[in-house]
């Protein structure tokens, strides 16, 4: 696979993979493309390792884990905006918005978290990995993962469950 | 708030992974960053910064497939050679005389640059072809000229290692030969194969002399200021020098001054921060060794330690673990 076939395939993919990750498409957009530019220098390399998908996603993540601190300095501040903004919109709020609201208020939230903390979330909850594949990305112990993922649980104020699924007689 | 729960928040991603920034303008710009990226690694070399091989200081830049006596055909198919070393090893005159000791030409570049979407910088879409070439590719565009022969692979490895004309009639003395061309020929076989010649180049100083670093500086400013290679074919051809590479230190040497020069740049200029990263990914650095390197130094900020260390490597320093 050249680079180009990959970043035709994947890079759709990889972009909202680091929005999600990041909470910002500006940083998102900063980390893939300097990611991107580093892999396609190196693109031998990196295609001789096998799986030029997981490695390129890995380089995201570790850029993700390891960006300059101006950005952690810029992106809290931002947030902090935000929530002030969302406090004073959700008060006026009509009941038709009040899901898309909550579902930013969580959004936001969740950019507050320490960046490790929600990077677990982000491998669990929306990449599907299990905890061993979480720890093995993150180079860190499985209960390392867990103690994480409860924290910035706890912090969101989020039940570690998932909704009953309806039964047929439920649904209306 | 709602008690919320684990698909609140799997729903609050799905929802907001559609705020992705527009792909082609990311891939547009990765490209620009990897072109300066290539054009650091190649400046960064050339100081001496990362350990460059006997052959690549002596510019045997010819082909490897060619070297080992197989005769020239019509393809762009190059073999690299056994024990030859990741694509990031080449330097950026050694992916030119690829480029063009295949047969390719500046017609095919363009074509090039369209099949890969290089919009302007023509001469990264050289540096990329010549690269790939070295390392085994096939370019999806035929070359349309001739490739360069055995022999005149043999002329440029002369050249190359600083003998001139003189040296090759003194070198005709030593052998009773009078045919100076075939000379020429004879002597770059026996560099080409490791042979030392009974007579030192006269020409180039050998590229660890301090005049060389002082001219290899000069060429990294002239980069670092944005300038291209294509920059130093224009700025040659106003000096009225085929030597592009004299171009380089003669622009870089003016810029060190304080001077302009008669061009802008093609490029951006790199920042401070950005060329120290570059430099450390172009000894052969990763992620990894910046990590460890973090725990060394008791720096968590892998991206700062990477800063830290390209600037040791860019002052001459050693890192305390190798690449």
């Amino acid at each position: 696979m050249t680079f180009a076939e990959f970043a035709a395939a994947r890079l759709g993919g990889l972009l909202r993979y680091a929005v999600v990750l990041t909470g910002d498409s500006d940083l998102a957009q900063d980390i893939v493309q300097e990611v991107l530019a580093r892999a396609q220098v190196r693109w031998k390399r990196i295609e001789k390792a096998g799986s030029p998908d997981a490695y390129v996603r890995q380089m995201v993540l570790n850029e993700y884990l390891s960006w300059r601190r101006r950005w952690a300095v810029r992106n809290i501040q931002v947030v902090g905006e935000r929530l002030v903004e969302l406090g004073d919109r959700h008060s006026v709020t009509a009941d038709h918005a009040h899901h898309l609201v909550e579902s930013d208020e969580l959004w936001n939230r969740v950019a507050t978290l320490p960046r490790k903390q929600r990077a677990v979330l982000v491998l669990r909850y929306y990449v599907q990995l299990s905890d061993a594949e979480i720890a093995s990305l993150l180079g860190c112990a499985e209960v390392t993962v867990r103690s994480n993922a409860s924290k910035a649980l706890a912090t969101l104020r989020l039940s570690d469950e998932r909704r009953p699924i309806p039964v047929a007689g439920d649904i209306r | 708030m709602t008690p919320r729960d684990i698909d609140d928040l799997t729903e609050t991603f799905s929802v907001h992974e559609m705020q992705a920034p527009d792909a082609d303008e990311v891939l547009a710009k990765s490209s620009q960053i990897a072109q300066h990226m290539r054009r650091r690694q190649w400046a960064v070399r050339t100081t001496g910064t990362v350990a460059v091989t006997a052959a690549v200081v002596a510019g045997a830049v010819a082909l490897p497939g060619l070297l080992r006596g197989n005769p020239p055909h019509n393809t762009a198919v190059i073999q690299p050679a056994s024990g030859s070393g990741p694509a990031a090893q080449h330097t950026q005159d050694q992916e030119f005389t690829a480029f063009f000791n295949a047969g390719y030409v500046y017609g095919d570049a363009q074509k090039l640059a369209r099949l890969w979407h290089e919009n302007g910088d023509i001469g990264s879409v050289k540096a990329e072809a010549g690269g790939r070439l070295l390392d085994g590719e096939t370019l999806p565009v035929a070359p349309s000229g001739t490739p360069a022969t055995a022999d005149d692979l043999a002329y440029q490895a002369f050249f190359n290692a600083g003998y001139t004309y003189d040296d090759a009639v003194k070198l005709g003395q030593a052998w009773h030969e009078t045919d100076i061309s075939q000379i020429k020929i004879e002597a770059g076989k026996k560099l080409e194969n490791g042979e030392t010649l009974p007579v030192a180049p006269s020409g180039k100083e050998a590229p660890t002399s301090p005049q060389a670093q002082a001219d290899a500086s000069a060429a990294q400013a002239f980069f670092d200021a944005g300038y291209t290679y294509d920059d130093a074919v224009r700025l040659a051809q106003m000096w009225n020098t085929t030597d592009t590479y004299h171009a380089k230190v003669e622009g870089g040497q003016k810029l060190e001054n304080g001077e302009s020069l008669p061009v802008p740049p093609s490029g951006t200029p790199a920042s401070d921060d950005q060329q120290a990263i570059d430099a450390y990914f172009a000894a052969g650095y990763n992620y990894d060794d910046a990590v460890q390197l973090g725990k060394m130094w008791h720096e968590t900020d892998i991206s700062q330690v990477k800063v830290e260390a390209g600037k040791k490597l860019e002052n001459g320093e050693s890192l305390p673990i190798a690449p």
